[in-house]
């Protein structure tokens, strides 16, 4: 598994831009890729959850993050991202219905393709029916973790935005 | 006039470039509001018979849809001498024709 200091592992991501028309389903959202490229000279703060929609992290993970994107930038962020192995159209469904209007970026792993390489996810196949990503917050900076907190047990302890934001990076 | 399916970037680019009202709908085949207006885009091709109309196929056109920051389905821009007049998100059939009644010129 990767640990702070290693280099992310480089990858693309699918993901729906946030336009406010989405909400009232006047239009259907065009998919986008982004690619760990354009974070070089960036730094990202990295959310990882096994999946959309599921109880803790729609409960109190992804949403803190939501209610908080305002301090995660003011202290330095320049994006802040939700990665789950869901499609970017659920991806997409789940952040509008957090209400995260584009401030967080809900992006689509494909099958954990990306956090596969990072040692970051499951197999779940048998559970909840393809590979998932472990529970996890990161501080990458031009392409280093930075910081990297993967839960261990059920629930949210140091991939928690509290805990994110109480660290210096 | 019938609204015309765009297959190139060549072709966009000089339709787009004439002096008269070119109105692009940017969609899918599998969007539901796209198909919902897509007889309303019909029927106004047949009354601003001035204007060109054009449909772009995102998932086919990829090159035009990037260059044109296309997010959402559907889209609508206007163009005149190849510039944008104007542009339009969502199927929203009085805006449209609004749009369109303002920068026509028959």
């Amino acid at each position: 598994m990767s640990q702070a200091g290693d280099n992310i592992p480089q990858g693309t991501f699918d993901y729906i831009p946030f336009t406010p028309e989405l909400e009232d389903d006047s239009v259907c959202g065009v998919k986008q890729t982004i690619s760990t490229d354009d974070w070089k000279d960036k730094k990202v703060v990295l959310v990882g959850v096994p999946g959309a929609f599921t109880p803790t992290c729609h409960q109190s993970h992804a949403p803190e993050y939501v209610k908080k994107v305002r301090e995660l930038k003011d202290k330095g962020a320049d994006i802040v991202a939700v990665i789950m192995s869901n499609d970017a159209y659920v991806a997409s469904a789940w952040g509008r219905t957090l209400k995260a209007k584009g401030d967080v970026l809900f992006l689509a792993d494909n099958n954990g393709k990306w956090a596969e390489q990072a040692g970051l996810t499951y197999d779940a196949s048998l559970t909840q029916g393809f590979t998932r990503l472990k529970r996890f917050a990161a501080v990458i900076d031009q392409g280093v973790f930075k910081i990297l907190e993967v839960e261990t047990k059920g629930g949210v302890s140091n991939s928690g935005a509290d805990y994110i934001l109480s660290q210096s990076w | 006039m019938p609204v015309q399916h765009i297959t190139s970037t060549e072709q966009f680019n000089s339709i787009i470039a004439k002096d008269t009202l070119t109105v692009v709908d940017f969609f899918a085949d599998w969007c539901g509001p796209c198909k919902r207006i897509a007889p309303f885009l019909e029927t106004l091709s047949n009354e601003f018979t001035n204007a060109q109309f054009v449909k772009v196929n995102v998932e086919e056109q990829e090159g035009i849809s990037k260059e044109h920051n296309i997010a959402a389905m559907p889209t609508f821009l206007f163009f005149k001498g190849g510039k944008k007049v104007a542009d339009l998100v969502g199927a929203d059939q009085n805006k449209l024709k609004g749009i369109i009644e303002k920068n026509y010129s028959a």
